[in-house]
């Protein structure tokens, strides 16, 4: 089963929609924000834009919603508008996966403040159903009315790459129609201070996913995407999906079109990246536009999509410290894409890849 | 019989170590529930602790979880006889679920960073390098495909689907599948929140229920294709059948009324298996002793079953074991068709005229090759697991 990408749905710093990453992604890199630690250092990051995730078209099922949760149930949401699917659908054939690196972190946090505050008898119902993992994904498929099969994967590495191949084998089993296969990661107080004790800062803000350093930096992002996966082509598909697994890198026995790489400074050592990028196919990378998130694969998934879609390549941000001798999106512009490669790298040796063709 | 094989199990609660000292608590219809003794907290509620495994380390919030799956992950290789050189030559999977294990809810790490301004980074450390599964992979020292399913308390059990589907899409020969989770100090303060949780001993499906006992432990299976089970001379036994998931679409933690989601998983797990309801002989409810868990799941079983269904919760030996619950419980339920008995539902004395169904109230003994396993899940999640025993001479 080789599925289709139908509809995408994305909130990012890039803001909320297709529109707003197609902009972000021709505009090329804008300077992070910066928040301020509590040993007085700025951290740069990359935040959703204030307002992403004010909503009012669900009333009140999603007004206690937190924030990571609000991210799920708003990019699934613009997934399945996005592949305007006909109406009357069987909702207990359509399957939900989400995919985190962190989960409701914030959220967990906010709980354990309770705990610390009011003491173990008189902490929040409230703040504890929504701290627990399948949250976000349990309020997407009330919100979208989603009966099928429902799977949250909450760990740091290649949790969405486990989501695709959950969802491939739902359509390929027969077991549903069409799935909204996503991911969502989030920022908060605690998390900056994290990121800020373990990750290294670049001075100027820039992320390099050129650099393959030994010691690289990084600029905490956070972000939703999700895709609605069919079995089938709607008019307007994104891509298809040929292929999609974890294992120690091996370069696609058809050189792709383009290889997007995910080097983002999340990795104690990004030297790794040196290897597909020399795989001889032409180089792209988007973290300087999502930030650095260890869960950040449907955000590049969704750029390389819209890559596909429309049969353009984006120019690189930060291009300036790539070596000579790889060949790069400098400027973006129309180009003939047959197939686009993703990998993300893990500090074991494996390699998270997806590999998707035009869907015409 | 169709499905993967169930080719090793593994279980470690306040029940037992190990299979074997489950079935003895079974056979003696033993409940221990105890004031908690793990952590610090004023509340007093009783849970079920696990014992007797090995526990290698220091507890830090998920290494206890870590160990418990590691021991039933070693008794369920065991069990399918797979030694280290089959496993360096199989493509194996690690398919686990959990909810401790997946958050990083160090109190003492959030307390100094609130206090201070600054925390050591070690409790952080700890988490990024203990996701379960990638872990256990680790533990036994295997490559594998790893996930980590947090499906809050059906993990376990949407876990071993998973490890079924990836058998069925040829991604793996082998896959260590079930949930492991550990007593915490922010589930057992969590679920009072919510008033969810029993200050006596669980009475699941009985008419005086009250509500739940948190307990802990690891229920693990080994999930092998039929070819890989059978060209190292695997005779049948027990197989994963079907499995059937849905969700509720209903309520953060609240079942929906009318079973929705359940009754869907039931039935297709009975469409996967190709069985029908009466080849059922019995289910191992979730019944966790809520209010409104035991009667949901108690009518909608009767729906599909009828109400002379055999029907048993193991709550009342084990305690709800949230992510690991389905794990255990899968186990359990191969373990008493592997046997051909049933442990009584302990806890249940009294008929809640709204449930249909009857848990059983003493040791009973099994007639039928099929058995089904259910978990239910805040977000509404719903699963079936069937069971199969192969028949002597079955291919």
């Amino acid at each position: 089963m080789m599925p289709f990408l139908n509809g995408l749905g994305i909130v990012a710093t890039t803001g909320r929609g297709v529109d707003f990453l197609r902009s972000s992604l021709q505009a090329g890199w804008h300077p992070p924000s910066t928040v301020a630690l509590p040993d007085g250092r700025d951290l740069p990051v990359y935040p959703l834009p204030p307002g992403a995730l004010d909503d009012k078209s669900f009333g009140r099922k999603i007004r206690r919603a937190d924030r990571l949760a609000k991210m799920a149930v708003l990019s699934a949401a613009d997934a399945l508008h996005d592949a305007r699917l006909p109406s009357g659908l069987d909702r207990r054939r359509i399957g939900l996966v989400l995919s985190s690196a962190f989960g409701s972190h914030a959220t967990t946090f906010e709980f354990l403040d309770e705990i610390l505050t009011y003491g173990d008898g008189g902490v929040s119902p409230t703040v504890f159903s929504h701290s627990v993992q399948n949250a976000a994904a349990a309020y997407a498929a009330s919100v979208l009315d989603i009966q099928g099969p429902v799977v949250t994967f909450t760990q740091v590495h290649f949790a969405f790459h486990h989501a695709l191949v959950l969802a491939r084998q739902w359509l390929a089993s027969g077991r549903c129609d069409h799935v909204l296969v996503g991911g969502a990661d989030e920022l908060g107080s605690v998390m900056h201070f994290i990121c800020g004790s373990i990750l290294r800062a670049p001075e100027d803000g820039r992320l390099r996913p050129f650099a393959f350093a030994k010691d690289p930096v990084s600029v905490p992002g956070e972000g939703s995407a999700f895709f609605l996966l069919s079995g089938t082509p709607q008019p307007g598909s994104y891509a298809r999906v040929e292929g999609v697994g974890t294992a120690p890198w091996v370069a696609p026995t058809t050189p792709p079109a383009l290889h997007l790489l995910e080097a983002d400074g999340t990795l104690a050592d990004e030297s790794g990246y040196r290897v597909p990028a020399a795989s001889g196919a032409r180089l792209a990378a988007c973290s300087p536009i999502f930030g650095s998130m260890t869960g950040g694969t449907p955000l590049h998934l969704a750029a390389a999509a819209l890559m596909l879609k429309e049969q353009v390549c984006f120019a690189t941000p930060l291009a300036d410290n790539v070596p000579e001798d790889f060949s790069l999106c400098r400027a973006a512009a129309p180009h003939s894409l047959a197939a686009v490669h993703l990998t993300r790298l893990h500090c074991n040796g494996a390699a998270g890849c997806i590999h998707l063709t035009n869907p015409s | 019989m169709a499905g993967p094989f169930i080719s090793g199990m593994g279980a470690v609660s306040s029940s037992g170590a190990n299979t074997a000292e489950t079935l003895v608590s079974f056979r003696a219809a033993r409940s221990l529930p105890v004031r908690q003794t793990l952590f610090e907290s004023p509340l007093d509620l009783p849970v079920f602790e696990a014992t007797g495994f090995a526990a290698a380390h220091p507890y830090g919030d998920g290494v206890r979880t870590l160990e418990l799956a590691s021991h039933a992950v070693r008794e369920a290789l065991a069990d399918a006889a797979l030694e280290p050189d089959l496993l360096a030559r199989a493509r194996v999977g690690v398919c686990l679920g959990t909810t401790v294990a997946s958050q990083l809810n160090d109190l003492a790490f959030y307390r100094s960073f609130k206090t201070t301004g600054s925390a050591s980074m070690t409790p952080v450390m700890r988490y990024l390098k203990g996701n379960l599964a990638e872990a256990i992979a680790a533990d036994i020292g295997i490559r594998a495909i790893t996930a980590t399913l947090t499906n809050a308390c059906s993990s376990g059990a949407d876990a071993i689907a998973l490890g079924a589907q990836w058998i069925d899409a040829g991604l793996c020969d082998i896959v260590l599948a079930g949930g492991a989770d550990e007593l915490n100090r922010v589930p057992l303060c969590g679920f009072h929140a919510l008033g969810l949780s029993s200050p006596l001993p669980c009475l699941p499906f009985d008419r005086h229920r009250n509500g739940l006992n948190l307990g802990e432990g690891a229920g693990i299976v080994v999930l092998e294709s039929p070819a890989h089970a059978r060209s190292r001379g695997r005779k049948p036994g027990l197989a994963l059948c079907g499995h059937g998931t849905a969700c509720d679409a209903h309520h953060l933690t609240a079942p929906h009324p009318g079973g929705r989601g359940l009754l869907a998983a039931l039935r297709i797990s009975l469409d996967l298996a190709g069985l029908r309801p009466g080849d059922i002989a019995f289910v191992n409810a979730h019944g966790t002793g809520t209010r409104d868990n035991d009667l949901i799941e108690g009518t909608a079983l009767a729906a599909v079953f009828g109400p002379s269904l055999a029907v048993l919760s193991t709550k009342g030996f084990t305690g709800h074991a949230l992510g690991a619950s389905g794990g255990l419980e899968a186990v359990f339920t191969g373990l008493a068709l592997r046997e051909g008995w049933l442990p009584p539902s302990i806890g249940f004395t009294e008929q809640d005229e709204r449930i249909p169904v009857t848990p059983l109230r003493e040791h009973t003994k099994i007639h039928g090759r099929y058995a089904i396993s259910t978990s239910l899940a805040f977000g509404g999640n719903n699963t079936a697991l069937l069971i199969g025993l192969a028949r002597e001479g079955t291919p």
